[in-house]
């Protein structure tokens, strides 16, 4: 019998009997009942947030064109809100969402902070975790393997079945990679009713499936947490063979989960914060503050800006120009204060990348560390996503006040005859639209998660064999 | 019953169960203790530099302001007076980092709205805060029903199958009283064992700290009683589901599966119900309006400002001293007025996250680790009620600030009185209060458990093996 056969034969045995295992049963209902709670919850929640933010920043856009006659930088300071839109998948998995905040004001000189993190207005509960699609994925269909298959190789041997099985002509890897094609058949069955879950949502919340990125993100991000429940199948398999018995199975697989779900992220993020430490806000702003307060690079260049113009027009006094020079200093300041934001604000955030590839690269030996970066990244809910709207926000800000700027630069006032704009020039500055990065350039972050998980999914199979190996010398 | 212990004590002590859980309890309470103290050690060192600096600014803007003959109160108090308001310490907020990373235990004021200052957070990559720290709260509410698991999930399995079972009973050892003999050695041996390394690993980083001998000692001695509490409450769950259940694999499963529930499934169910449920204004909604109020308010006090200039023409686009003394007048008045405009609608918000926590409440009682936590913070002063009680003490010293500065802004002084400002004197909640929370926490932690399990055993009528 050639060996794909004896895997098809054990496999469908196998798959047998899981279908008369209460254990498997049990499972299978109270995940598709998480799924449906997790999916219907998450995605309410997220509708009405969605909701209210939309709300908002529509009356923002409207404040913003009705505000009316006044000088452009008067318009300037009048600023307003932007609100971060959440992801169409961020209910899947709401990430590092309830930490960051939601809402930014944009305005003339400041680069202001986002605020108003949903943390902040919670009960306490959420450091509990959060539930949603992944918490299912990640915490709960691991624990669900680990119930159902812990015993499937160690009852063979506890039971005095394996004799038998060998006597009957077969080998270690048609025993366990048979077992493993039906657990992957279970798991593969578990995945389908998430993603189908997940697709109906999508669908009903009026977001196209057929757009490439949403497709792609949404097929990455239950691929990976397969990724994860095919490497603790791996796992639980190996653990049942290896084990002296059931029980010790159970121990060793609910320590290796327990592990990797609670111990290691925090170490390994305590780690990364002792090793790259971020600087204090209190540091981070007297260095900044310092840089803007030093003006003789400024100097400079308006000193150099004034000649320039004033030779141009051939005039000898500010006065006499044909343009607003308000508006040129304005421009000047805002650059400059521009330069030191950026350089500030990019090494924090670039600090924090740090960290989170320095954990990445700890986490070879933690898998659910690799999947949940990679399901943030789908969701959208990661650092990086929050990072593109703070640039987004920021440069949207920038252009704001070039526009306004610009409009003051082509009309000359005095104190007596101030100049004062109107809804064509708010009209000017466009509404704010913010698109997430699209998949193609996530994909480059996610090279070590991703490897984590290639090779976790390689070894334990192997590793798995061989326990069953070692069972068929000493069965 | 001296049979009893002396067979139970011998199972224990050849276990290597007992002994695994053991070291792993005494390893990770010390790591989780040192590693927040060094934690610790960077937060005050941080505090201390602020601290410093705002020694440094005060004295040179003192000079400034004598060698200027006076500056304008408006602009010191908004951008060169604002002090510090720091939370002071507590013996054990290095163990349990509750909300604290979350929360600012210093803040900077000014003469500026609260809303301008209040959301400055410390910087954190958000990646940590979604997990979370290994702290000694984790430790204890997360990893040490493991370690009663462990140990309580193969009671009565282990005597059946090395056959000891009937010869205890025929002794005369009922199975309810086997089961709770066995169950209290093994909660006694566990919890000595946490004692001392609480006991071992706290007492390095309280002899360093300047604290009341007598607090430090007093808020040890609720730390040693709450946890033994909370392990009682577990080795209580245990217990019963033992009782119930007869051999140690299933046990242990069903064990895992309460600790999964209790600690990971159900807080972040009934989280994910009320976030739901809430129909109250959301963050979004509370900006916009207080947007709206605040334009309202600026738009009023700008018409009046024109209507002012238009009736005193001769003061328009003068910049002397009695102009400069108006403008800040006005700028404070607006403020004033969009605040006290303000202050309507953020009590509306306030009032619908005080319902929130009210429906958490409704459930907690079952999630008895919920109370454990909360006990755990409240001991530590890293929970929300100690972090209102600082809000509640920075927004008098706020009222105070702005009344130093705005008196001199309404008579027009010339300010130069930088080493005169009021500094942030924190009154500490009653003692009684912050014992009280905890003593209620442990009580709300305990009781269901107890409960439950003493009813098992009275009822328990099954005594065949």
């Amino acid at each position: 019998m050639v060996p794909w056969q004896t895997i098809l034969i054990v496999a469908r045995a196998e798959w047998l009997h899981l279908r008369r295992d209460g254990r498997f049963q049990t499972a299978s209902i109270l995940y598709a009942l998480m799924l449906a709670f997790a999916a219907a919850f998450a995605w309410m929640h997220h509708t009405q947030v969605e909701a209210e933010r939309l709300d908002a920043q529509t009356s923002e856009r409207e404040r913003w064109l009705e505000q009316g006659e006044k000088h452009p930088h008067a318009a300037a300071h009048y600023g307003f809100y932007i609100f971060r839109p959440l992801h169409p998948l961020s209910w899947l998995e709401s990430g590092t969402t309830p930490y960051l905040g939601t809402a930014i004001f944009l305005e003339a000189h400041r680069k202001n902070e986002v605020v108003f993190r949903p943390i902040d207005d919670g009960t306490g509960m959420e450091r509990f975790g959060v539930f949603n699609l992944a918490t299912v994925l990640a915490v709960l269909l691991p624990l669900l393997i680990i119930l159902v298959f812990h015993d499937r190789l160690s009852t063979e041997r506890e039971q005095q079945t394996l004799p038998l099985l060998i006597c009957q002509g077969l080998t270690p890897g048609g025993l366990f990679f048979g077992k493993l094609a039906a657990g992957c058949l279970v798991l593969a069955l578990w995945l389908a009713a998430a993603a189908g879950v997940a697709a109906t949502v999508i669908l009903v919340s009026g977001v196209s499936l057929l757009h490439w990125d949403t497709l792609a993100r949404l097929a990455m991000l239950i691929l990976t947490y397969g990724g994860l429940g095919a490497l603790f199948l791996s796992a639980t398999l190996a653990a049942s063979a290896w084990a002296r018995s059931s029980f010790n199975a159970v121990g060793l697989l609910l320590g290796f989960w327990m592990i990797g779900f609670l111990i290691a992220p925090r170490v390994l993020n305590d780690h990364a914060a002792r090793t790259l430490p971020l600087p204090t806000r209190f540091a981070f702003e007297l260095a900044m503050q310092e840089d803007l307060n030093d003006r003789t690079a400024l100097r400079e260049v308006l000193t150099a800006e004034t000649s320039r113009l004033l030779e141009l027009h051939g005039v000898d006094d500010i006065a006499d120009l044909p343009v607003n020079f308000r508006a040129i200093n304005l421009q000047l300041g805002e650059e400059h204060s521009n330069a030191v934001f950026d350089r500030h604000y990019n090494a924090l955030f670039d600090r924090m990348d740090a960290q989170n590839n320095f954990i990445q690269r700890q986490a070879l030996a933690v898998p659910l560390l690799a999947a949940r970066a990679v399901g943030m990244s789908m969701a959208g809910t990661d650092f990086n996503h929050h990072r593109s709207f703070i640039e987004s926000a920021e440069t949207y800000r920038r252009l704001m006040q070039r526009i306004l700027n610009d409009d003051l630069l082509l009309n000359p006032e005095t104190a007596e005859a101030p100049y004062l704009a109107g809804r064509a020039l708010w009209e000017q500055v466009p509404p704010w639209e913010f698109e997430n990065p699209p998949f193609r350039e996530l994909r480059g972050g996610l090279g070590w998660p991703l490897a984590t998980l290639v090779l976790w999914n390689l070894c334990l199979p192997l590793a798995g064999w061989f326990g069953v190996r070692r069972l068929f010398l000493n069965p | 019953m001296i049979t009893l212990l002396q067979l139970e004590l011998r199972l224990l002590l050849r276990s290597p169960v007992w002994w695994t859980t053991a070291a792993l309890a005494i390893l990770l309470i010390g790591f989780a203790l040192t590693h927040g103290h060094r934690e610790h050690e960077r937060r005050i060192d941080n505090r201390t530099t602020m601290f410093v600096e705002e020694q440094e600014r005060l004295a040179t803007m003192n000079r400034l302001a004598v060698d200027m003959r006076g500056m304008n109160p408006e602009a010191a108090g908004r951008r060169f007076g604002f002090r510090y308001a720091a939370k002071p310490e507590l013996p054990l907020d290095f163990a349990v980092t509750g909300l604290s990373d979350l929360q600012s235990d210093i803040l900077k004021v000014s003469t500026d709205p609260v809303e301008e200052w209040l959301q400055a957070h410390e910087w954190e990559n958000p990646h940590r805060l979604f997990y979370g720290r290994f702290d000694l709260a984790f430790v204890l509410t997360f990893l040490l029903p493991l370690a009663v698991i462990a140990l309580a999930a193969p009671v009565l399995s282990e005597e059946r199958d090395r056959g000891i079972l009937p010869m205890l009973r025929t002794q005369g050892f009922s199975l309810r009283r086997i089961l709770v003999f066995k169950l209290a050695v093994r909660y006694s041996a566990l919890t000595a064992v946490v004692l001392f390394a609480l006991l071992a690993f706290a007492s390095l980083p309280l002899a360093t700290r300047p604290l009341p001998l007598g607090l430090i000692v007093t808020d040890m001695g609720m730390l040693a009683l709450l946890s033994a509490a909370y392990l009682l409450a577990w080795f209580c769950i245990a217990g019963l589901v033992v009782s119930f259940t007869r051999g140690s694999a299933f046990a242990m499963g069903t064990l895992t599966g309460v600790w999964v529930a209790l600690l990971v499934l159900l807080p972040a169910s009934v989280n994910l119900v009320l976030d739901a449920a809430d129909s109250g204004p959301g963050r979004f909604t509370y900006t916009d309006r207080i947007r709206e109020v605040t334009l309202e308010a600026e738009q009023q006090a700008a018409t009046e400002m024109g209507q002012f200039y238009h009736d005193h023409p001769e003061l328009l686009g003068r910049v002397d001293e009695d102009s400069i003394i108006n403008y800040s007048i006005g700028r404070t008045a607006i403020m004033l007025d969009v605040e006290h405009r303000v202050a309507e609608m953020a009590e509306s918000f306030r009032e619908s996250q005080l319902q929130r926590n009210a429906a958490y409440r409704r459930v907690a009682p079952v999630l008895f680790p919920l109370h454990f936590q909360s006990g755990l913070m409240s001991l530590a002063g890293t929970g929300m009620e100690r972090h209102v009680h600082f809000l509640n003490e920075v927004s008098r010293y706020h009222r105070l600030y702005r009344t130093f500065f705005f008196e001199r802004i309404v008579r027009g002084d010339r300010f130069v009185e930088f080493h005169r400002i009021p500094r942030f004197a924190y009154r500490e909640e009653y003692l009684a209060v912050r014992w009280g929370r905890v003593v209620t926490s442990g009580l709300l932690m305990l009781t269901l458990p107890l409960a439950v399990l003493l009813l098992r055993l009275a009822l328990w009528r099954h005594d065949s093996d």
